[in-house]
């Protein structure tokens, strides 16, 4: 008999993959399920009367989603480790449960006997884990959020810069580009925007600061 | 001609219903895709896997029986993730047109495609059956970039004034002759159909470097 034990509480909405997830427990002698249950709000209820150290935790949940379930957990039980289980790892999805939630580690459902035993051993040890699919998921979102904003001028965008610069008329840059006057226009007010000009002399200074177009020498 | 307008009003709440019931069945396959089928797989999985430990290892036919299951279940794992990759049941249908579109972009990888994209969109400015036959447009147009032409850079302006909503959509890909060589059935039949819903004008051209841009003007009413 092991004395220490890592007890493992398990809240999936479907039982199959609750029953998977014991299945693949079972055996190893050093893990213990002390609590299985379908509904996340029970499961809040029922960890008041036990000693959980890991709960392995489902996201997408109908009553109550997996964020707020690891919120109030680790409001209420700080000392309970938590491992995300999952389908997605949509890297927005993972950054709120690692910085409102505070989880200690988030793994896809579709994961492999070992990795997840090498999961809970490490979080259950006071480490974290991320499979390295969601942290291929969480460097894209992040990314994503340091993006500046910065003036990328399109190519067509720089065509027509070039066809105002020659004094062209909406109507005639539409006709040399096979485009409704309405897009030409269209075009025009973007290109403003991007490049904070207001008149068609200050967009030609731009363009020629930046190299849009080229002086003839 | 005032005979006409009631048989069209008719019309346009017979297409409402059809476009809702179309959102509706989406969301549902949606969901059973991400909620059951995947879940079922991983169950199938674990299982497995559990069942792994009672098959010795010399045995070398069952362990190799088990590995091809496991990598079947693993790639009908994957191809389900692949198609809902992008797909959201927040659409513009329940949280606006704005932020669901700004939502579905935040979704994709900015290390495959980057995407630059201004919005200006008076709130309410279409009805919400329009709002979402719009973002499906870009949508659609958004999936030819990445999975088509091979496009690295995206660049979204949707503008509006008095008269109408325009949008450009440019991609710097293979442009649209050889995007549409390549495949035919690339939505384009699906797009047109939304906009004679929307009773809007739509756009295809090349650039000098040879991207697409698609620009679509719609009517406001």
């Amino acid at each position: 008999m092991i004395s220490n034990r890592i007890k493992i509480a398990i809240v999936d909405d479907h039982q199959i993959v609750i029953d998977g997830i014991v299945a693949l427990l079972n055996g190893h002698q050093e893990l213990e399920v002390v609590a299985m249950d379908t509904s996340a709000q029970n499961m809040l209820l029922r960890m008041a009367d036990m000693k959980v150290d890991l709960l392995l935790t489902d996201i997408m949940m109908p009553e109550m989603n997996g964020h707020d379930f690891a919120t109030a957990v680790r409001k209420k039980y700080p000392d309970t480790k938590i491992l995300a289980l999952s389908m997605s790892g949509q890297g927005e999805l993972v950054d709120g449960m690692i910085n409102q939630a505070d989880i200690n580690g988030y793994v896809l459902k579709n994961i492999s006997k070992q990795e997840l035993l090498n999961a809970i051993q490490k979080i259950a040890n006071g480490g974290i884990y991320f499979s390295e699919e969601v942290l291929n998921e969480l460097a894209a979102f992040s990314q994503t959020r340091k993006e500046e904003e910065k003036v990328q001028l399109t190519v067509r965008e720089k065509e027509i810069i070039q066809l105002m610069e020659k004094e062209y008329s909406n109507k005639q840059i539409a006709d040399e580009l096979f485009i409704s006057e309405r897009t030409v226009e269209t075009h025009r007010k973007n290109i403003f925007r991007k490049t904070s000009t207001n008149s068609v002399l200050g967009l030609i200074k731009y363009a020629y600061q930046h190299k849009i177009i080229q002086g003839v020498n | 001609m005032d005979n006409q307008i009631p048989q069209l009003q008719e019309a346009l709440v017979a297409s409402r219903a059809v476009l809702g019931t179309y959102e509706v069945e989406r969301a549902k396959m949606l969901g059973l895709l991400q909620d059951h089928l995947t879940q079922y797989l991983s169950a199938i999985k674990m299982n497995l896997l559990a069942l792994e430990t009672y098959i010795p290892v010399e045995q070398n036919e069952p362990n190799q029986l088990l590995g091809k299951i496991k990598g079947l279940i693993d790639e009908s794992f994957n191809g389900i993730k692949r198609v809902t990759r992008f797909e959201n049941s927040r659409t513009p249908l329940n949280i606006g047109f704005y932020d669901a579109l700004n939502l579905y972009l935040r979704q994709i990888d900015q290390r495959i495609l980057k995407i630059n994209c201004f919005i200006d969109y008076p709130q309410n400015a279409f009805d919400q059956y329009s709002e979402m036959l719009i973002f499906r447009i870009i949508q659609e147009l958004i999936n030819n970039a990445i999975l088509h032409s091979g496009a690295n850079y995206l660049d979204i302006t949707v503008q509006s004034d008095l008269e109408a909503i325009s949008v450009i959509v440019e991609d710097d890909g293979c442009g649209f002759k050889q995007l549409n060589a390549i495949n035919k059935g690339n939505g384009i039949d699906i797009i047109l159909c939304r906009m004679v819903y929307l009773k809007g004008t739509i756009e295809w051209s090349t650039s000098k470097e040879g991207g697409t841009i698609v620009a679509f003007h719609l009517p406001l009413h």
